[in-house]
Parts: C-alpha cells; structure tokens; sequence
C-alpha cells in the first residue's frame, strides 16, 4: 500500500534521524565482514533503545504535537552516476514478501470512503460506508444495522455520510441522506446474511453536487464465490482505534458461517459497513464491493460481512429505482 | 441426545457448534445434542427489559433503550441500543452460560458503548435466570434484570383504531424508509380509511376480512407535493387498491400485496 509505505519510512528515518543525532560519535554502526550495518536505536538522551523504560522514553517523546510537527523528511536523490551505471553482478534474484499470518488493521485513505453518523435511540452512531456508483450517481452502500436497528425496531435518523473524513476535516463536506434501504431479512429478522443498506443521496458536498459526481464510486460485485481477496476499508473507533482515521485490512475471504464472508481483520466498533473491496486501486482509492463490515464473534481478529448475492443487486437495483434523477 | 454430565452439569452444543467453540474458544465440554425436554422455557422467545420498575438493584438503561434477548437453540442475541450482539447460550442448573460473545461493529456514543459493554460483562457472569410466565430475572452479583416475554410487553394490536404511522415501504424482500419530512398514516374505524400519504388526504372504504384487506378507490385531495416525495406518495396510493394482505405482529401492521409490494406500518402509542 503506497501511503502507508510512504508514512513508515518517514517516520522510520525521522527517528533514526532524531534518536541519532547527538550521540553519532559514540553510537558508530558496526560493520560485520559480510557488508550488513546494524546499530543500536538511542533515545534523545543518547541511552540505547533496548529496554521497556527506555522505550516508554521514546513513545513518551512521540507527543502529538510532535508527530505533527514532524517534517516530511524527503530523501535527496544523487545525480546520476558520472563513472557510469555498474556492470550487473548476475541474475537477477527475488525473495517474496510476506503478509502477516494474520490480518492487522493499518492505515490507508480512499476518499470515496468515509463516516457515517446516524441518530440512534438513545443517543449517535457512528459508521464506514463508500459512494457506490450507478446511473444516477447518488448512492453510499453501508451496513444494515446501521440504518435500521433490526427486528422490533425502527429506522435510524439523520444519516449523514463524510466522504474522506480524517482527524476532524471533512475535505469534500458532508451528504445527507433522503432516503435509506435494507433488505427486509434484516428490518424484520436481523439477519446477518444481509445486513446491508444503500442509502440514497441529497446533493451535497463542497460542489453541492451528487455525491458520485463528487467523490467517484466504488464498482458492485455479486456471485463471485466465498473466496475472493479483498481490501476492507473502515473507520474503527475502538479499542485503540481513533475513530478519525481510515484503516484498511486485506486478505482472502472465506465462508465463516450462513452465507456470509469472513475475513482476518482486527477493526472495531466503527468499522460497521466500511467496504470489501476487489482489486482495490490505491492509486484512485477505487475497487468492486463485495461485502461491507457486518459483525464479529468472539475473536477479536476477524470479521464478517454479508456474502454478496443477488440479494444485494435487488436491492441496488430498488434504491436506484427509488432514487431521483 | 448426548448429554454431557458433571455432577449437576448439563451442557448441550450442536456438533458443528461444539466443534466450533472448541477451536475458537477453547471450550471443550460439548457434547451433542439439543435442549433436554423441559430443561428451560426461555428456548425460542424473546424478551425485552421491563420499563423501569421500582425493583431495587435492577440496572437503570440509558434514556430511549431497553434491552432485548432472544434465545434461539445454543445463541442468544442481545441488544442495549447500540451493536447487535451474540454469542453461544447454554443452560447450567439455574445458571445462564453465555460464551463467545461477539456483535456488530457500530460505534455509539459513550454511555450507549458503555450500556453494550456491560450487557456484555453481565451476559458473561454466569448469571442466574428464574422465568415465571412472561417474566424472565437475570442476576449477577448485584444486578438484577427483569425482562418480560415481548409478546406480553408488546401485544398485538387491534387493526381497527390506532393510528398507523407508515414505517416502510416494501418491495419484495427490499425495504426503504420513508422519505424525510413526510408523515405518512393510516387509520382503520368503521369500515373506512382514512390518512394522508405525506401529500394525499386518504379516505376511503376498507371493507376487513379474514387477514385481508379490501380497498375500495380511496378518495385522495391531493396537496402540495415536494418531488422527492412524489414517488413515495404514489406508492402508498398504489397499495391501497384491491385485495391486501396484513398481519399484525404486536404494534407491526404488515400490508401486502400479491405482487410483494407492500407497506410497514407501525401503531402509535
């Protein structure tokens, strides 16, 4: 993922850089004799980073305002070489990657992503949901229960989306819902196999323009089977999670249980109706939902979503029917 | 029927569930088998939380939430205003034994979160449940929750009489909300119908049957109508004609007709 490969080397040399600094006459790297440089980590102080206090020291450091402050530490490129490219030293060689046995939330932004928050009885709620694209270019997919609080209850007000929320600024506005639908196995039974919404649009925004006009959409994909690779996107906010950040989990989906989707992903409350995304782009923040965050069970590292059949194309097919022009 | 006993132990898990929370969990008493005959009445009902009664020790819900659980065979689903939550449900003597409890992933506002954590907490507790009739009481250290068999805390109501506010507009399995600013209702008295769709004054006669309904031509004036309501309020005319189905499940009215299209209605208190 680009922009989290980008924020970690940042970082990374910001604290190299820092930590570094005052003590680089008694901290020299130790060249071993096969070419690899290793050094020891030093906090501000100068004191070796190998011990629990003094890596409290360090995350101690780490204040907000300074991670704000934080210059974005672009690395100088050399002119080319004036001796000449060097001569290759043999075939080329490849060591494949590794994800993560299991699935862990990080940090990524798709602005055709966002928050949803919603009055509930009692008090507010707070969702993910994503623009999703059809002909009139006014619908945002989310989760269920995130409209409708289920069998004996009724729908949720004030549903409003925030395409791109991060840390506080909504950078395109907000869209207000006219209209929301469900599947009726969820308003009458709470079925986890569809708990899905779409809801409908006002023109809104900084553009007060459709919100797919606005923010693009994601594409649709339904009967794909159980096991397809996907990207979820969402904004947990538990647990650890702030709340006002966008994190995306990935991985190969499987069939957790009923006809639904399960995916290893550690985001929490929040997260609800972010989107599963096929071949997501971080180039454009696009891809093709396949299921939005539904539920967990009791572990804490893997989720569920609706498994997309034809049930989700009726109900797209409803609410774009039910949607002005 | 293979019940697993220790001393006075009686745990009963599907096999496919047994399997599932032993390697999930780490849970490994599960036999296989259903609910013994007679062990629990609580199988199959819901119940919702009793309004704030005078009992001393009963858990004060957040202003606009109750609590409802339903048990469903080795589940049981529980709900305090903000996630859906579940987990697997088993029965120990007067013990309720929840497990793997799991939920929907909304956020809410603190004392909602807070609201689902401790449902969560005291669901854990191994609390003691004792059922007289409708009234269920879970207890835990100090807690006490009374809850009342939703049947009873919400019966079904009359079709004729109340006002039906319209909740819902169905199309097959697909539902959609009303649209913002229309207040959409129906009343049933004497053989007629009288409402509004938001845009149109509803009257006409409506002539109960046996679970049907059958509309003649409502009389509609038609007001002012904003275009986002507009296809709302020819819905809600399109159904009043002819033949329609309606069920009543406690303040739900369920109008439907053949072609699946119909209408969620809910009575106001």
């Amino acid at each position: 993922m680009r922009s989290i490969v980008r924020s970690v080397t940042v970082a990374g040399v910001g604290l190299a850089l820092i930590l570094a600094g005052g003590v680089a006459a008694q901290a020299q790297p130790s060249a071993a004799a096969s070419g690899n440089v290793s050094t020891v980590a030093r906090t501000a102080g100068g004191k070796a980073v190998n011990t629990p206090a003094a890596i409290a020291e360090v995350e101690a450091y780490w204040t907000p305002e300074r991670m704000a402050a934080a210059v974005d530490l672009d690395l100088k490129v050399t002119d080319s070489d004036p001796a000449g490219a060097p001569a290759p030293q043999g075939k080329p060689g490849s060591i494949a990657p590794a994800p993560p046995a299991r699935g862990l939330a990080a940090l990524n932004q798709s602005v055709t992503v966002g928050k949803v928050y919603v009055s509930v009885p009692g008090g507010t709620g707070q969702c993910s949901a994503s623009a999703l694209n059809s002909g009139k270019r006014r619908l945002v997919i989310t989760a269920g229960h995130c409209v409708h609080a289920g069998a004996g209850g009724g729908w949720y007000s004030n549903f409003i989306f925030v395409p791109g929320f991060r840390q506080g600024v909504s950078p395109v506005g907000n869209f207000v819902a006219g209209n929301l639908t469900a599947r009726t196995a969820w308003i009458n039974n709470s079925s986890g196999d569809e708990d899905i919404a779409i809801a409908i649009m006002n023109n809104g925004g900084i553009y007060g323009a459709k919100v797919v006009d606005t923010v693009g959409g994601m594409g649709l994909r339904w009967n794909w089977g159980y096991s397809v690779a996907v990207t979820i996107l969402g904004y947990p906010a538990a647990g650890g999670f702030p709340g006002d950040l966008q994190y995306f989990c990935q991985g190969t989906t499987w069939n957790g249980h009923g006809q639904q989707v399960r995916a290893w992903c550690n985001m929490t409350q929040g997260s609800s109706g972010g989107p599963w995304l096929q071949e997501y782009n971080d180039q454009n923040g696009l891809g093709y939902t396949n299921s939005v965050v539904s539920h967990r069970h009791g572990d804490a590292s893997q989720m569920d979503g609706p498994y997309f059949d034809n049930d989700v194309k009726s109900l797209f097919d409803f609410a774009e029917g039910l949607s002005p022009a | 029927m293979n019940v697993v006993s220790a001393g006075m132990t009686i745990r009963w898990w599907h096999f496919l569930t047994a399997m599932t929370a032993m390697s999930i969990a780490g849970c490994g008493q599960g036999g296989a088998a259903a609910p013994p005959p007679g062990a629990a009445d609580i199988w199959g009902r819901t119940f919702v939380s009793a309004p704030a009664a005078a009992d001393q020790g009963s858990r004060q819900l957040v202003e606009g939430t109750s609590v409802r659980l339903g048990f469903k065979p080795d589940t049981v689903t529980a709900e305090a205003g903000c996630n859906h939550l579940s987990g697997r449900a088993a029965v120990d003597g007067d013990r309720l034994v929840v497990t793997d409890v799991g939920g929907t992933m909304m956020a809410c506002s603190a004392e909602l979160m807070e609201q689902d954590t401790w449902l969560t907490d005291f669901l854990q507790q191994r609390p003691t449940w004792q059922l007289d009739g409708d009234t269920l009481v879970l207890s835990a250290g100090t807690t006490r929750l009374r809850l009342i068999d939703i049947r009873s805390a919400v019966p079904d109501r009359p079709l004729t009489g109340p006002r039906w506010s319209v909740q819902s507009l169905i199309d097959g399995e697909a539902a959609a909300s009303v649209p913002a600013g229309a207040d959409a209702h129906l009343t049933f008295r004497d053989g007629r119908v009288t409402g509004s769709t938001g845009c149109t004054d509803v009257d006409g006669a409506a002539s109960i049957g046996d679970g049907a309904i059958i509309f003649s031509r409502p009389a509609g004036r038609k007001q002012d109508c904003p275009p986002e309501l507009e296809a709302f309020d020819r819905a809600v005319l399109g159904l009043l004609k002819g033949k329609v189905a309606y069920r009543i499940t406690g303040d739900r009215l369920t109008l439907t007709r053949a072609d699946g299209d119909g209408l969620d209605l809910r009575a106001e208190p």
